[in-house]
């Protein structure tokens, strides 16, 4: 069996474990995967949120007024809604994903031939584009 | 700050440091956007999601690097609007058109098409209507950097010299009053964005040949903004003939056909022109005033010196930069660089000028100037005033190692000459004189306050009063500024038998005007001397008078007045030495004769004791200011630092040592206060 694409992993979901006995098992590779997005998604939503937060305390300390500022704000309060939105759908999608995955599976399972967290991504150096 | 006012809504306030961190916020906001998109993508890559996240966060990096461009172009617009104002905490700013371009490289684009229209024939459209539309829209966007870098950047310096060849030549500047006041203030703004004064300034001219700058042409525009200091620097030095060899100052080039033939704007008068826009420009930036005059006062003054009537026409030198036409600019940059704007922006700068001003006025081989330069040395004098008296009355001689001390370490000798020829002018004497009178007012003033309540019911007996240096100081100046008034009138007088009857008049309305001023000073009151003196008179109205007085104009009454004047004034010949070892005897004999304490109410209503030991009473706060030396005995002036002559110099006018100095009376004059000889209260007695 070719081990599973990206694609293929919406077949490998909880209803595969119902009726199967117990096995050796092995860590479920699959369940770190969406661990892994879990937190980048959580940790995302704390970075981006702060980082909309310093850049409204200095937008009220009087930098720019007038009535092209307001429409500005009003459109950035926006975007940070938005985007906020987001990562709190990806958080809940995770979590959802989570329910029900055991930490171990049987060999055979396509869960435990799954690549797993991505390795750690250099991050780029805070404030730079 | 700014301009006309479409709508109230238009109103911006900007706080460019604010803003500033705001941009920079906005530019941690995108790295943070990147940085999580950049690992969420490659966490969710390998889970089924249906959220596409990470391509939702670098949609917000997109916009908020439109943000990030659109709010730098706010902050370049706001700073540009006036920059004058740059450094201010807040701008506020009124734009007059809507801003129609989202970024700088909208702009700047939007200019360089603008400049590409003017260069490119159109068949449809005649030459003068093309460039009167496309200097239209420049003038509506003259204080937008990015367009005015696009358009000049596309027009090139040859493009813009045969543009203003074109738009000028035929009838003069004053014809196209507009186009020099757009294109004026767009290459102020211009200025302000590239370097012009290399290569830029290398191609201005007509012929594309590097190195020979058509100036003229620039003269009707410097009047219309802030230009860059560094490119008003160049074109300074060009004109004064002391920049590199790269650069030659053409004037105005005649055109292909010979032009000019007909043109009312004629080269030679053009370049003038030019020149005192230039010298105009130059004392319109306090930062550049100073530094710019000091370079070149001496030739400054050569010039006024020319005006002021010394040489014969045949051998004054030539050249525009020796043109009598100059001498209003040239004096209006002399008054910029000891003015209250440079003193305030370049002090180091400021007082340099004035040093070098004081100094070679009072040369051995200094001449007079013109009555324009004498309004100007008027001016630095009126800036400087508390110098000039500081040099007057201090007790101590010049510290010359110190320009910034108060004096700037001029000798009162030098000060007096530059007042004098201030003086001469006439038009300056009356503000000269309320600065004398203020100046001693405030001296009586401070001693006053500094000695409240000495004389209170229980004092003793002191030889005299403590406010007797303050009284003598406030005499100083008097009869300073006195004297400097009777020499000039005096040595008008000297020349006034032997001149023609022109001369006669300016002398007898000069004579005039100084025996107003005397008159007006009313030595009971402060307030009533400054009302009494006229002191809006300038030069044009001394000229005026000069003008109207009649050939025989009678001198006898100013006169009068000034010979009383003279008959009045108390000299006291090298009173600051003899005034120092005064108190060093007192000090020296201390112990056999005890100094009284003096007690004085201070503002708060304390009482203050001042026993004369300059330590006691705090003057000398540590080794840094003490000027007594292994002898206990003040150490010579010479050898004091700056802190040192400070120290000593307010001990030397403190109450108890000014009032136990019995030979004050002989030394500057003053008698002794009235008290009851040998009685003391018991806090007095030693």
């Amino acid at each position: 069996m070719p081990s599973p694409q990206p694609g293929a992993a919406l077949q490998i979901g909880t209803a595969l474990q119902i009726g199967t006995a117990p096995q050796p098992g092995v860590p479920n590779r699959y369940l770190h995967a969406v661990e892994a997005a879990l937190a980048a998604a959580a940790a995302g939503r704390q970075a981006v949120s702060d980082a909309f937060d310093v850049l409204f305390i200095e937008a009220t300390a009087g930098g720019w007024q007038g009535r092209a500022a307001d429409d500005w704000w009003r459109q950035a309060a926006d975007q940070r809604a938005a985007t906020l939105g987001h990562l709190e759908a990806c958080v809940t999608e995770c979590r959802g994903l989570l329910a029900g995955q055991s930490e171990l599976v049987g060999l055979d399972d396509p869960r435990a031939r799954h690549p797993g967290p991505a390795q750690a991504v250099p991050l780029a150096p805070a404030g730079r584009r | 700050m700014s301009t006309s006012m479409p709508m109230s809504g238009d109103r911006v306030v900007v706080d460019p440091e604010a803003l500033q961190r705001m941009i920079s916020r906005l530019g941690d906001l995108r790295g943070s956007l990147q940085a999580q998109a950049q690992v969420l993508a490659a966490q969710v890559a390998a889970v089924p999601l249906a959220v596409d996240t990470p391509n939702r966060l670098r949609a917000v990096d997109t916009w908020a690097a439109e943000q990030e461009a659109r709010l730098h172009r706010r902050l370049v617009l706001a700073q540009a609007a006036d920059p004058a104002v740059r450094d201010s905490p807040r701008l506020v700013f009124l734009p007059t058109s809507s801003d129609r371009y989202e970024t700088s490289e909208q702009a700047s684009g939007a200019g360089r098409a603008l400049a590409e229209e003017l260069l490119r024939p159109d068949p449809n459209r005649r030459g003068d209507q093309r460039v009167t539309a496309a200097l239209t829209d420049l003038g509506a966007r003259v204080t937008d950097p990015d367009f005015v870098a696009g358009f000049f950047d596309r027009l090139g310096p040859t493009g813009l010299a045969r543009l203003l060849y074109r738009l000028f030549v035929p009838a003069g500047p004053a014809a196209q009053e507009r186009v020099a006041v757009i294109l004026g203030r767009g290459l102020a703004t211009y200025s302000g964005v590239r370097d012009l004064a290399g290569a830029w300034l290398r191609g201005f001219n007509r012929a594309g040949r590097p190195g020979e700058v058509e100036t003229s042409l620039l003269g009707p525009l410097l009047a219309h903004g802030q230009f860059a200091p560094a490119l008003l620097e160049r074109l300074g030095d060009l004109f004064f003939g002391t920049a590199d060899g790269s650069l030659h100052d053409a004037g105005l080039r005649p055109g292909p056909r010979g032009t000019a033939a007909g043109s009312r704007w004629a080269a030679g008068s053009a370049h003038r022109d030019y020149a005192a826009a230039l010298l105009r420009a130059i004392a319109a930036q306090p930062r550049l005033a100073a530094e710019f005059a000091t370079r070149h006062l001496s030739h400054l003054l050569s010039a006024s010196h020319l005006q002021g009537g010394g040489l014969p026409g045949a051998l004054r030198p030539d050249g525009d930069a020796w043109s009598a036409q100059l001498e209003p600019a040239r004096a209006a940059l002399i008054a910029a660089a000891g003015g209250s704007a440079a003193r305030h922006d370049q002090p180091a700068a400021a007082r340099e000028f004035v040093v070098r001003l004081v100094e070679m006025t009072a040369g051995p081989d200094s001449a007079h100037v013109s009555a324009h330069m004498r309004a100007a040395f008027g001016q630095v004098l009126h800036v400087w005033r508390d110098d000039l008296y500081a040099a007057v009355t201090s007790p101590l001689p010049p510290d010359t190692s110190a320009p910034g001390a108060p004096g700037l370490g001029l000798a009162p000798g030098q000060w007096a000459t530059l007042l004098r020829e201030s003086l001469r002018g006439g038009a300056s004497a009356p503000m000269l004189a309320a600065d004398a009178v203020t100046f001693a007012a405030g001296l009586d003033l401070r001693a006053w306050e500094q000695t409240r309540g000495y004389n209170r019911p229980d004092t003793g007996y002191y030889p005299a009063s403590p406010r007797a240096l303050a009284y003598h100081q406030s005499n100083e100046v008097a009869t300073f500024f006195g004297a400097a008034l009777t020499d000039v009138a005096e040595a008008e007088l000297r020349d006034y038998a032997a001149n023609v009857a022109q001369h006669q008049r300016r002398t007898a309305v000069l004579l005039d005007v100084l025996a107003e001023t005397v008159k007006s000073i009313d030595a009971t009151s402060l307030v009533r001397t400054l009302a009494n003196l006229a002191r809006g008179l300038t030069v044009e109205i001394v000229e005026d008078r000069v003008r109207r007085a009649t050939a025989n104009q009678p001198i006898g009454p100013a006169r009068a007045v000034l010979a009383e004047l003279r008959a009045g004034l108390r000299r006291f010949p090298d009173w600051q030495a003899r005034y120092r070892a005064s108190v060093a005897d007192l000090w020296r004999r201390r112990g056999s004769d005890p100094l009284r304490p003096v007690l004085v109410t201070t503002a708060d209503g304390a009482t203050r004791v001042y026993t004369g030991d300059p330590r006691a009473d705090g003057f000398i706060a540590g080794p840094a200011d003490d000027f007594l030396g292994p002898t206990d005995e003040p150490i010579a002036v010479e050898a004091m630092s700056r802190g040192q002559r400070a120290a000593y110099e307010r001990w030397l006018a403190s109450p108890a040592i000014v009032a136990n100095n019995d030979r004050i009376a002989s030394i500057l004059g003053v008698l002794p206060s009235d008290v009851v000889p040998g009685w003391a209260p018991d806090w007095a007695r030693p």
